[in-house]
């Protein structure tokens, strides 16, 4: 009994012991390493026709119905689609609608693809899309007011009606609006009316869902109407902590993610087996004023001299890593829509400091800038959601700095924000220029006098009317025309200012293949994508 | 015994009921309106958006949002009694299904981590204190301190680093087979294994001075026998209330491990309600939160009753 007694606790002790004794050696040798090595049974031997695809997503899967979220189960997962698809121009195709017309000033006619299958093998006509349809617009109370669609009717069994809400040229743009996408009635769903396992029309069909771990399962629609995905399976699982993602890649437990932190690129990028790809996204970093009335930058002058103190390339290359890039106007330049001609702000201290004397801010003997007794200090507010931007506003700060303007960085939830702000304080940003293709959308928001981003109150009676003009004009060049000047003109008064365009990372592993990158969309991956050479 | 556990029962229900009453009015005071966040987060997916009167209008109208705040708590607390914890913003799925699946991840990460740390941190403890001054007693007390020192984040991204990707033992991140369990389960009980392990040395040291002990020694009992069965159980008693809170401690360091090794639990589930101002979740994972802690406390106390017959509960004969 005794002795059983001390065996009992020695044992345990002992398994203790050697517990930490391993910890602790894994950390100090090599040839430890390569000894235990052996042990390792977690990495499963894959054939080469094995076509899964193994994703670690960013956001966290939060729901399947598009409804709510239609980038994780559209963009990522490709079960869904639109009536009409964004290319990674920019550029309006068809998808599920062949063609869009418009009959009078706010009736469109929409043209069904015919010979579509739903996923269950039911077809696809007018009467589910109008469905689909009228649903998206019923459970959520937003995407009526992005989109201004009035009401879908049917006409016929492979065309519909949408009336918008006022003249609208970029009714088609709308369409391609991610929680707009086609689902089939005979989806399953909840009482409430919340879709839990989708049935759509895409390359890609609902599997599985496993509430456990979170994971989603997707696997070729073999049925698909148009070309057909090489991947057979696509496993996505939520992996939200940065640095976890970059592990898991880094291991091989996920073949393919996105959003690595900025200071583990240059890392990953020398990694063998692991490709990443930094490209700039339909995302603008902008420097936002809290009121252009009764403040410093009511003046014109004063925020050209901000934007003109701005290092937009340094910021980019030193505190960004490279992941980002120097904006010029409020649109990538690679984008249809964007003013090409915009030059915009060049890096230029000494044009900052004559602007800012001309505006009757002149330096004191701190060195600071001084009008009516009054000292030229801010606070820069910015938010921790979106990593890039605490670099961003401590590179301003010292930017400003050199000019003469006092700021102080403060990071906190952006909702406190809205409450901590004052009328002279800044605030750093970052906003999608895409949330519709098209440039009406975001230019309206942006620059509209009633526009829902503009806080900060701007207000130009050209801009409003030639705002006003774009969404009733049906010519695609007078509309461009009409746009290039609203972009001239609010370039030139900075009432916000361009930053960085946003850039994105994409990192996967060597044997993921035929990736192609769109812009335009949140989550990039795209049905010709297959594995070849993992081992 | 049993008035003592109603007792206990009913104070544990209203502390369960401050709880979640406190929740309600704090998620009222945090900054910004409710409905835009809501609008922000699980209806457009972009923080950054500017929602319209309209649409403000339409989503508090939605969740009921218009009525005052101690009505809207009451609305829950009634539904919530007669089981109904209502449908998630975001998700649109009942909570309690919710809650359900996310709490047997965290309960399963919690008690793994729970009994690693009980039965390592008593045989460590216990020996350690016998072997008092040799060199095994000075090795465990340097390492108790360096691991009661670190904290569960660099810990977690060590044993992730060396465990996973320098050695290919274990994977990164996720959840679902035992192998995905053994790095966050080790990261979750290190530094509450270490600490502990100092508590239960302290005791029995304690224990060990005591004049039964003495006794015990001088009738010629062997030492192993007195170290298993006299200072044993002696040195629990002051552990046992320690492990109750322990036992809350474990849950919210789940919710550290849970973040790092991307496991879907309920410090995942509750963080992420909180972002979305998703109320019906919050506020079950609240109640979930206190009802486990009021439970673990109430299992300690129990347990060192039983430990040690002489201890009686209140109003106990």
């Amino acid at each position: 009994m005794t002795h059983d007694n001390k065996e009992w606790i020695g044992q345990i002790f002992l398994i203790g012991v050697l517990f930490v004794v391993f910890l602790t050696a894994g950390c100090t040798s090599h040839n430890e390493v390569k000894n235990t090595k052996a042990l390792g049974t977690t990495t499963p031997a894959v054939s080469l026709e094995n076509q899964v695809l193994k994703v670690g997503d960013l956001w966290g899967l939060k729901t399947l119905d598009p409804v709510k979220r239609g980038t994780l189960i559209k963009e990522e997962a490709m079960v869904v689609e639109n009536l009409v698809e964004v290319g990674p121009d920019f550029t309006l195709k068809p998808g599920l609608a062949t063609s869009w017309k418009r009959l009078d000033n706010t009736t469109w006619k929409i043209q069904l693809r015919k010979g579509v299958l739903f996923q269950d093998g039911s077809p696809m006509t007018s009467k589910e899309v109008v469905w689909s349809l009228q649903r998206a617009l019923k459970l959520n109370p937003t995407t009526a007011s992005i989109t201004h669609i009035k009401e879908v009717k049917e006409d016929g069994n492979y065309s519909l009606l949408i009336t918008t809400d006022g003249l609208d040229a970029a009714l088609p743009a709308a369409l391609a609006y991610p929680k707009l996408a086609i689902v089939s009635p005979n989806s399953k769903m909840t009482k409430g009316g919340t879709i839990t396992e989708p049935i759509g029309t895409g390359p890609f069909m609902y599997k599985a869902f496993d509430s456990t771990t979170r994971q989603l399962t997707v696997v070729k629609n073999k049925n698909y109407w148009g070309k057909k995905a090489r991947l057979d399976k696509i496993i996505i699982r939520s992996i939200p902590y940065p640095s976890t993602r970059f592990m898991s890649i880094m291991k091989g437990d996920i073949d393919f993610t996105s959003g690595i932190p900025y200071g583990d690129v240059k890392l990953l990028q020398n990694t063998k087996g692991v490709h990443v790809i930094i490209r700039p996204k339909a995302r603008i970093y902008w420097l936002a004023f809290d009121s252009l009335k009764g403040t410093p930058y009511q003046d014109k002058g004063v925020r050209q001299a901000i934007s003109y103190a701005i290092n937009r390339k340094g910021i980019a290359e030193y505190a960004l890593n490279g992941v980002a890039t120097p904006a010029i106007g409020f649109f990538l330049p690679t984008m249809p829509w964007a003013n090409k001609s915009i030059k915009g702000y060049s890096y230029d201290p000494q044009k900052a400091g004559n602007l800012l004397e001309e505006a009757g801010w002149n330096l004191n003997s701190q060195g600071i800038r001084e009008k009516d007794g009054k000292i030229f200090s801010a606070t820069l507010y910015t938010y921790p959601q979106r990593p890039a931007l605490k670099p961003m506003a401590e590179a301003i700060q010292s930017e400003l700095k050199a000019v003469g303007i006092q700021v102080d960085v403060r990071v906190m939830d952006f909702s406190a924000i809205d409450e901590a702000e004052r009328p002279d304080d800044m605030r750093l940003s970052s906003y999608s220029m895409t949330t519709l293709p098209d440039p009406s959308y975001f230019l309206q928001k942006t620059f509209g006098s009633r526009g829902a981003y503009n806080t900060w109150g701007y207000s130009n009676p050209e801009v409003d009317s030639l705002l006003k003009e774009g969404l009733s004009t049906f010519n695609k060049e007078k509309r461009q025309k009409i746009y290039d000047r609203v972009q001239e003109i609010v370039t030139d008064e900075v009432p916000v200012i361009p930053v960085e365009y946003y850039s994105t990372t994409v990192v996967m592993r060597d044997y993921v293949k035929g990736f192609v990158f769109n812009p335009a969309l949140i989550y990039m991956l795209n049905p010709g994508m297959y594995i070849q050479g993992r081992k | 015994m049993s008035s003592y556990l109603f007792k206990r029962a009913s104070m544990a229900f209203f502390s369960v009921l401050i709880v979640t009453s406190l929740t309600f009015s704090l998620l009222s005071l945090m900054p910004g309106n409710t409905a835009t966040v809501i609008i922000q987060e699980v209806f457009v997916g972009d923080r950054g958006y500017v929602p319209t009167a309209s649409e403000i209008a339409k989503v508090r109208e939605m969740y009921g949002l218009n009525e005052p705040l101690y009505l809207r708590y009451f609305h829950w607390l009634g539904n919530a009694l007669r089981g109904n914890f209502g449908i998630s913003y975001m998700t649109g799925m009942p909570v309690s299904d919710e809650i359900w699946t996310r709490l047997k991840t965290t309960i399963t990460l919690a008690t793994i981590s729970g009994i690693m740390t009980f039965i390592f941190a008593i045989s460590a403890g216990l020996y350690s204190a016998s072997k008092r001054g040799y060199i095994i007693d000075k090795v465990l007390t340097f390492f108790s301190g360096i691991f009661v020192s670190v904290p569960e984040f660099l810990l977690g991204m060590i044993l992730m680093l060396v465990f996973s990707l320098k050695m290919n033992l274990f994977p990164v991140s996720g959840w679902g087979s035992p192998i995905n369990m053994v790095l966050p389960a080790v990261t979750l009980a290190m530094g509450r294994m270490a600490f502990t392990t100092r508590i239960v040395r302290a005791s029995a040291l304690d224990v060990m001075e005591k004049e039964y002990i003495t006794t015990a020694r001088a009738k010629g009992l062997k030492e192993n026998y007195i170290l298993t069965r006299h200072v044993l159980k002696n040195a629990l008693i002051p552990v046992m209330p320690y492990m109750g809170l322990e036992i809350g401690s474990l849950l919210s360091g789940a919710m550290i491990v849970e973040t790092l090794f991307s496991i879907p639990g309920l410090g995942q589930l509750l963080v992420n309600s909180i972002i979305a101002r998703d109320m019906p979740v919050i506020q079950a994972c609240a109640a979930v939160i206190a009802l486990m802690y009021a439970t673990a406390n109430i299992l300690a106390d129990v347990f060192t009753r039983i430990l040690d017959p002489r201890i009686r509960f209140e109003g106990e004969k």
